[in-house]
């Protein structure tokens, strides 16, 4: 619809199991963290706190972002999937089968290296015809990551 | 003492007489316009906080310029997938995506008034009247959008959504001088409810 991407830069942190912090840093500061059952985001120095148990579609989306990442998304009952290979990469091709997901999404494509088994990009076709797409790059494994970085002081 | 009394009573007569002719004259309402204000670009973008009830919400909103009097508003979370996207006009609003949750009338019709108002969609191609100041244009019947200027040709500092007598919807520019604005806030004055917008391209 735009006649120009929007793209953002910034830095995904994943520790097994359930932690994930998205920090978002050009063209502006957003930070979104997923500890277990709780989610943080910090917006313009304002701090936010959500406790995903009580809320059933935080809940739903903590699950797949963190299923997503550590590919458990593959035996979820949320979605129907295909693998697809070529040369370097699989392609996981996910198809929302709960209401809730798929009053957002269309269908998620997962592209994963055959080198590392690391994902390189996650594309999300949305129901309203746009498309959000995640590239990863300068992937480091196993880099100590303590527990705090995963919360808000 | 008498012909004081005389000079008294008809002194107050003339009082009287003057207080209620002034309240028979309308109050003049000069035309007005203030056409440079909203040369705005092809594609803005605006990193946005909302805060409603005191509650904080955040995410993208971007106006892309259709023609000379119609925009498209779209809202994004911070991550990327739209919750929003519909079209004004001075007319109304047309829904090209609106995510189930967020399709309410009342709310779109809000957002129609709010950033109609901001963007001086109903401002375009009719002549404006000025008020105590400020330079309004009719939106509907009963709905106004009023501009406050330096000087009544520039970028405006400041507007109102006007219903009736009642102004429902304040609006800050911050922004330098002929330059689009860098910040907006939004206010609701009956509402415990504000967006505060930052120009990110």
């Amino acid at each position: 619809m735009l006649k120009n991407k929007l793209i953002s830069h910034g830095e995904f942190c994943f520790k097994k199991s359930d932690k994930l912090r998205m920090e978002f840093k050009q063209p502006y500061k957003y930070l979104f963290i997923l500890n277990g059952a709780n989610v943080y985001i910090l917006d313009n120095q304002k701090k936010t706190e959500v406790s995903a148990s009580g809320n059933k579609l935080f809940k739903k989306i903590s699950q797949i972002t963190i299923s997503s990442v550590n590919g458990d998304i593959l035996h979820s009952k949320d979605f129907s999937s295909r693998i697809l290979e070529s040369d370097n990469q699989y392609l996981l091709i996910l198809t929302p089968q709960s209401k809730e997901i798929k009053q957002f999404f269309n269908l998620f494509q997962i592209y994963v290296s055959k080198n590392n088994y690391l994902v390189d990009k996650i594309e999300m076709d949305e129901t309203s015809g746009d498309k959000t797409t995640l590239i990863f790059t300068e992937k480091q494994v196993n880099v100590p990551i303590g527990d705090s970085f995963f919360t808000l002081k | 003492m008498y012909p004081s009394v005389i000079r008294f009573l008809l002194l107050s007569s003339f009082i009287l007489l003057a207080a209620c002719a002034s309240t028979k004259v309308q109050q003049e309402k000069l035309p007005c316009n203030i056409p440079a204000s909203f040369n705005w670009d092809t594609t803005t973008v605006y990193k946005a906080s909302i805060s409603v009830m005191n509650k904080n919400f955040s995410g993208l909103i971007i106006f892309n310029r259709e023609n000379d009097t119609d925009y498209r508003l779209i809202m994004t979370t911070d991550v990327g997938p739209k919750l929003i996207d519909i079209t004004l006009t001075p007319k109304g609003y047309t829904k090209n995506f609106v995510m189930a949750q967020l399709d309410r009338k009342a709310l779109l019709r809000m957002f129609w008034e709010d950033f109609g108002t901001m963007l001086g969609i109903f401002a375009k191609g009719k002549p404006g009247y000025s008020d105590l100041g400020t330079c309004c244009y009719p939106v509907s019947k009963n709905f106004t959008s009023c501009y406050i200027t330096s000087d009544l040709k520039s970028f405006p500092l400041s507007a109102y959504f006007v219903q009736g007598n009642e102004k429902k919807t304040k609006i800050n520019y911050f922004c330098a001088v002929g330059q689009q604005p860098d910040s907006i806030r939004i206010e609701h004055l009956a509402l415990n409810m504000s967006y505060f917008l930052n120009k990110l391209n």
